[in-house]
């Protein structure tokens, strides 16, 4: 659902001064692209970060996020399962329900039980890529390492019950998402765009390259009524997403290009996930009461079957696609 | 059923149209809401697509229409044009200081390459009333669309809609139909200006 943001964003469009055509150094602020979608966020329920692999198990600086498995080895999708169970009685397991008014994911923190630095955006964040908070990525999720994340899941009693690697992540192998957590489009003409839909919606493979462009835009039979958004979340992240309580909200974003310029930051604003000086604004918001990476378990389909890595028979789920439609007529 | 981005945010319009006199009174003869036709979310969607034209400028409301051959029945979102827009630069008035521009106009998503005659709103006259509403004043001077004839006999204004200057980045702006109303026939004379005020709520 659009939040008013939206409108405000389509007002100040309405509102930019024609003056500026005739000033070439102010001309790049008319660029159209400065102004639509521009990335993609996930969230879940605020409390949801004090929990799951936020919470910190001993030994804390080793890297490897740990969790608490209620049950066989169900993490997400608590809200039918034995970890909702067991968690229920302790913090209340649904998101902040939609909000016209909404400017963030989840209004509340969201800082985890790590919090030095960390900073509170209402989503999760990708920190791996941040020189000051890579050596808490496993604290502080909800994405692992470019090279993959170590792992370890015990059951309520503290034994280990299954350990592994999580496949490396496509969003940091490719320099796709900051560390604030926000997944870039693809860079690319609407032509490429169009192309690479038609391309990856029908199947994907954990080897495919498509994974680590970012989110397409096409204008397929619906245009100009509709705009078609596709995306992946591949086995990598899925896991590590899984770890740490899974997805409730999905955020799409346009630049907060006012604010950008209030500031002094002029365009253009190319994409750097290492140090990325781009502002967003909320634009639209998808808010779950379940969480989308729960999983049925079953003995075919254990963890380390769908998201690891090495000698696990991992490649049941090489990602995760996801397919918006936004709908203007 | 998901609702469209039109429909989620709400968005509206307000129009009001006043008669101002040479002695500078005013006299309200319109105040009602009106129609955002389907062209808003054409525009929007090449917009968020990154299918049309480069320049943001292309995407604003800049330019109306006046005619004289609405009616209730025209109000409908489907509608993409005027019934019976005014058809030349000395309709819209020589003398008068409406700046009048000439362009195509797109028609069901399709550039219709026959010349159209529009009102440029002049930017001054586009205010933010608060964070989600823009509003454009529409000024028909004294010299402005008097006498308006159609088969020898005079007929009264009585449409107006807003346009989207050019989503396509046509060679020659080919403008889309945002916004539309039917009022009640004005017979327009140098007696008065006749000014729209139109609040468009994003």
């Amino acid at each position: 659902m659009f939040v008013d943001q939206a409108g405000e964003h389509i007002a100040d469009i309405m509102m930019i001064n024609r003056g500026l055509s005739g000033i070439p150094s102010a001309s790049s602020i008319l660029d159209t692209s400065n102004y639509t979608f521009q990335a993609i966020s996930y969230g879940k329920d605020a409390s949801g970060f004090k929990y799951h692999a936020h919470t910190i198990l001993s030994p804390s600086a080793d890297g490897i996020i740990k969790v608490i498995s209620y049950g066989l080895t169900s993490f997400s999708g608590y809200s039918t399962s034995t970890t909702a169970s067991a968690l229920r009685d302790i913090y209340k397991l649904y998101p902040q329900p939609f909000n016209s008014l909404d400017t963030r994911l989840e209004s509340k923190s969201t800082l985890p039980n790590f919090i030095l630095n960390v900073p509170d955006l209402g989503q999760y964040l990708n920190p791996s890529i941040s020189p000051q908070l890579s050596a808490y990525t496993h604290l502080i999720g909800g994405f692992p390492e470019a090279s993959g994340s170590k792992y370890k899941i015990f059951n309520s009693s503290g034994q280990l019950i299954s350990s592994g690697v999580l496949l490396s992540s496509v969003y940091n192998l490719s320099g796709i998402m900051d560390s604030s957590g926000f997944l870039t489009f693809a860079q690319a003409s609407l032509g490429f765009h169009n192309i690479a839909y038609s391309l990856v919606e029908g199947s994907i493979s954990q080897a495919d390259p498509w994974l680590g462009f970012g989110v397409l835009r096409a204008t397929r039979s619906g245009f100009p009524s509709e705009v078609d958004l596709l995306w992946h979340l591949p086995a990598g992240e899925c896991g590590a997403l899984n770890l740490f309580g899974g997805i409730y909200h999905i955020g799409l974003w346009c630049l907060d290009i006012k604010g950008m310029l209030k500031e002094g930051n002029t365009p253009p604003y190319s994409f750097n996930p290492l140090n990325n000086t781009r502002k967003y604004k909320l634009f639209a918001k998808k808010t779950f009461n379940r969480d989308l990476l729960t999983y049925n378990y079953s003995s075919n389909q254990v963890f380390k079957d769908l998201f690891q890595d090495g000698a696990g028979s991992w490649s049941e789920i090489p990602a995760v696609v996801f397919k918006w439609k936004i709908r203007f007529v | 059923m998901q609702l469209s981005l039109i429909e989620d945010l709400d968005i509206k319009g307000h129009l009001t149209i006043s008669k101002i006199y040479r002695d500078g009174n005013e006299e309200v003869i319109f105040d009602d809401h009106n129609i955002i036709v389907s062209g808003m979310g054409v525009a929007l969607a090449h917009l968020f697509s990154l299918s049309g034209s480069d320049s943001i400028l292309d995407y604003q409301i800049d330019r109306f229409q006046v005619g004289v051959s609405g009616g209730t029945a025209l109000e409908v979102s489907s509608r993409n044009s005027l019934s019976g827009s005014l058809s030349s630069f000395s309709e819209y008035g020589v003398d008068s200081n409406t700046f009048a521009a000439s362009a195509y106009q797109i028609i069901n998503n399709s550039i219709v390459s026959i010349a159209k005659f529009y009102g440029i709103i002049p930017q001054q006259n586009i205010t933010r009333i608060d964070a989600n509403t823009v509003r454009y004043t529409i000024v028909l001077d004294e010299d402005s669309c008097n006498n308006i004839q159609r088969g020898g006999v005079n007929k009264p204004l009585n449409e107006v809609g807003l346009f989207v200057k050019n989503i396509k980045n046509s060679a020659i702006d080919a403008p889309i139909l945002v916004a539309y109303r039917h009022f009640n026939d004005i017979q327009k004379t140098s007696d008065f200006s006749l000014v729209f005020r139109w609040s468009i709520n994003f």
